[in-house]
């Protein structure tokens, strides 16, 4: 998958994931979409809204993975 | 046994004897109202056919089948099988694109072939004793013959106390099987034996093919018209809509709605009880397409009423009453003069509807860290309800969705299922315990094609669903059993041939993506379906259970058939744990019960209910034979060749 690709997959999560006023449970959301869609493997400390809770947050990681 | 079925086929029967075989058909006439009658001959004679149901593709067969030099008499289907068989033989099933249950004589070789579609849209059941063949599109139908036995079978039982119904090819009446949806059988003097020439496959995981996902969007949508249409247009009688409030009748109905100038049609249920009504949806997605629509009302004392006659139908214990107000909507239906409807059943196995899908993929998240306290809290993204009550989210959470965390299990995603729904067989009287317990589902992961191993999870799950409920309860007791109770014949786009191969290749983000079901039919159709009902809550499709059948009002018959001698005549149940079931019932007039409460309470009035109407009952009580003349009537054992049209 190129950057473009997954950019563009991340672009459509958060156009259709439910918005949840609770950011915890959105980090872990979220944290299921990267681990299901993108194959990365987090760890509690990746599963929380000041690594994940925002776009360039999902995006970091995905690059981390993709290299 | 042609007049057990008289009402799937009203409109005209007929039979064929020879020394050696015999074939009956009820006839609803459909297509080629004038030309269609059954059984029907080949050119020479040599081979004759009895069907049950469409295929669509015929017109497209037909002129492939003109081209190879055959002639055609009649523009009917029926036709079209017989000249296809002719030409290619076993071959030509995987060329069908429908749903159908048929048989075909073969008087010059003495071999019968029984063929039904891939994924079992069309029951078709036999019975084999002593190298006699009896088969039928209904047990009652086999149950015609004084000489068959009656008797439920306890793996049957089993597998409904576990996996929510029968497995092909077991159903729940000893010694009477049913052809595995894509199969063929064939019975002649070496014997009996069936074959597939279809199975449901998926692609292996990674190995999808790779499309941007509006390509991939378009691709199905282009799919999904096709199916409407044929459903649609290829009738000569016109064709209604079943419009639930979700997506995927909404799809069909849109689609429908494209190829005709006159209002379509279009039916519904509605509740009496908010909780399961979904009148909103159902009023929204009418407004847009400007359909002439009607709707039932169900509540629950019209489900108990309805109970008997329903089981009776389904031929099947059931855990759930909601095919009852299908049976009531197929009654609508017929009442204004329909016989086709076209429905969106189909598109949750196909496309990943489920919460059970939803469930799974939270369980192989959890799995990867069981201990890890952040990803149990995956489970409150399942339900609202969850998140609307933290305080007790987390505790069912652990409870139920949160055992047997093995990531290895090829069922992960039905085990919770299967080991509540277990939960039912400590019912069972102690001469049933044993068979019944012996069912888990690890016989149905011991059947799993080689290469499941190769899929992602969700097509692990997904093969789970097309093999067990979806043959074996949706398309069946809640499908054609109840369609066809008023002589309505249903149609599936969604479980088209071109969309069940195209979708199994799909990578699993395009169904399920995250947690959001449907995803690409969501996108595929946006334009035609309000954003309202794409973007509502699921809301799976359920009716009042134990409630409809305790309390004010309740039918005597519960009473009759829960009594402890009643409970003990049929022998299935232990009459003291049915006695402390219904005195609960009786107690909160069935109100507020778990979940395997009124799972059980179903449990046991279908299965008192088929007892009553199959097993104690004897010919004389069965409906009478059918009265009218036959349209076709071909004799070659009284007569040399008697035939009437």
């Amino acid at each position: 998958m190129t950057p473009l690709e997954a950019d563009r997959i991340l672009r459509d999560w958060v156009a259709a994931r439910d918005e949840l006023r609770d950011a915890e449970l959105q980090a872990v959301a979220n944290a299921l979409f990267l681990e299901e869609t993108f194959g990365v493997s987090l760890s509690d400390v990746d599963i929380d809204p000041s690594v994940i809770g925002s776009v360039s947050g999902m995006r970091a990681v995905i690059a981390r993975h993709l290299g | 046994m042609i007049g057990q079925l008289r009402h799937r086929g009203p409109d005209g029967h007929g039979y064929f004897r020879d020394h050696h075989a015999a074939l009956g058909h009820a006839r609803l006439s459909i297509i080629d109202e004038a030309g269609g009658g059954q059984p029907m001959a080949s050119p020479d004679g040599r081979f004759w056919l009895t069907f049950n149901g469409e295929v669509f593709n015929y017109v497209e067969l037909r002129a492939q089948l003109s081209d190879r030099g055959h002639q055609f008499k009649s523009v009917s289907d029926t036709e079209v099988i017989l000249h296809a068989w002719e030409e290619w033989g076993e071959g030509c099933f995987s060329r069908f694109n429908g749903q159908w249950a048929l048989a075909i004589w073969d008087r010059l070789e003495r071999r019968l072939v029984l063929s039904r579609d891939r994924l079992g849209v069309r029951p078709l059941y036999y019975h084999l004793d002593r190298g006699r063949l009896r088969f039928a599109s209904e047990i009652k139908a086999i149950l015609a013959d004084p000489t068959v036995h009656r008797g439920l079978d306890a793996v049957g039982m089993g597998q409904v106390l576990t996996l929510w119904s029968t497995v092909a090819p077991r159903t729940a009446f000893a010694g009477i099987a049913q052809l595995e949806p894509g199969h063929v059988a064939v019975f002649d003097a070496k014997g009996f034996r069936t074959t597939p020439y279809w199975s449901s496959t998926f692609a292996a995981e990674g190995r999808e093919p790779q499309h941007d996902v509006d390509e991939n969007a378009g691709a199905l949508r282009e799919r999904i018209i096709e199916a409407v249409r044929l459903r649609f247009l290829r009738s000569d009688v016109p064709v209604a809509g079943y419009l639930s409030g979700g997506i995927d009748s909404s799809v069909t109905a849109a689609v429908m709605a494209k190829y005709t100038d006159v209002p379509l049609h279009t039916f519904s249920l509605r509740f009496a009880d908010a909780e399961f009504d979904e009148g909103p949806y159902q009023q929204q997605m009418v407004a847009k397409l400007g359909t002439e629509h009607h709707d039932v009302t169900v509540s629950g004392s019209d489900i108990a009423q309805a109970f008997p006659e329903v089981v009776r139908h389904a031929e099947t214990p059931v855990l759930r009453s909601a095919p009852a107000p299908m049976f009531l909507l197929s009654g609508l239906v017929r009442a204004h003069g329909y016989k086709v409807v076209v429905t969106g059943e189909g598109a949750d196995e196909v496309l990943g509807g489920y919460d059970l899908f939803r469930e799974a993929r939270v369980r192989l998240f959890w799995s990867r860290d069981p201990s890890s306290a952040k990803r149990a809290r995956a489970a409150e993204l399942l339900y609202p309800w969850m998140t609307r009550s933290p305080g007790q989210a987390p505790a069912f959470a652990r409870s139920f969705f949160g055992r047997n965390l093995d990531a290895e299990d090829p069922a992960m995603s039905h085990r919770p299922r299967w080991d509540s729904t277990s939960a039912l067989k400590g019912m069972l009287s102690p001469d049933w315990q044993a068979a019944a317990t012996a069912v888990s589902g690890d016989e149905l992961i011991a059947a799993m094609p080689s290469d499941s191993d190769d899929w992602d999870p969700l097509s692990r799950a997904q093969w789970l669903e097309m093999t067990t409920l979806l043959p074996g309860y949706i398309l069946a007791s809640q499908g054609d059993r109840m369609l066809m109770a008023h002589s309505v014949e249903g149609r599936f786009p969604f479980l088209d041939r071109n969309v069940i191969e195209f979708a199994s290749q799909l990578p699993s983000r395009d169904k399920l993506f995250g947690l959001r079901e449907k995803y690409l039919l969501m996108r595929a159709f946006n334009d035609l379906v309000p954003e309202a009902v794409l973007n509502r809550p699921k809301q799976p499709y359920r009716s009042p259970d134990a409630s409809a059948f305790f309390g004010a009002g309740a039918p005597d018959w519960v009473t009759e058939l829960t009594s402890p001698e009643a409970v003990a005549e049929a022998g299935v149940f232990d009459p003291a744990r049915v006695g402390g079931l219904v005195a609960k019932c009786v107690r909160t007039g069935g109100q507020n019960l778990g979940n395997t409460d009124c799972m059980r309470v179903l449990a046991v009035l279908s299965t008192q209910l088929i007892h009553q109407q199959f097993i104690a009952a004897d010919g004389a009580q069965l409906p009478s034979a059918t009265s009218q003349e036959p349209t076709v009537a071909v004799d070659f054992v009284e007569h040399n060749d008697r035939s009437t049209k």
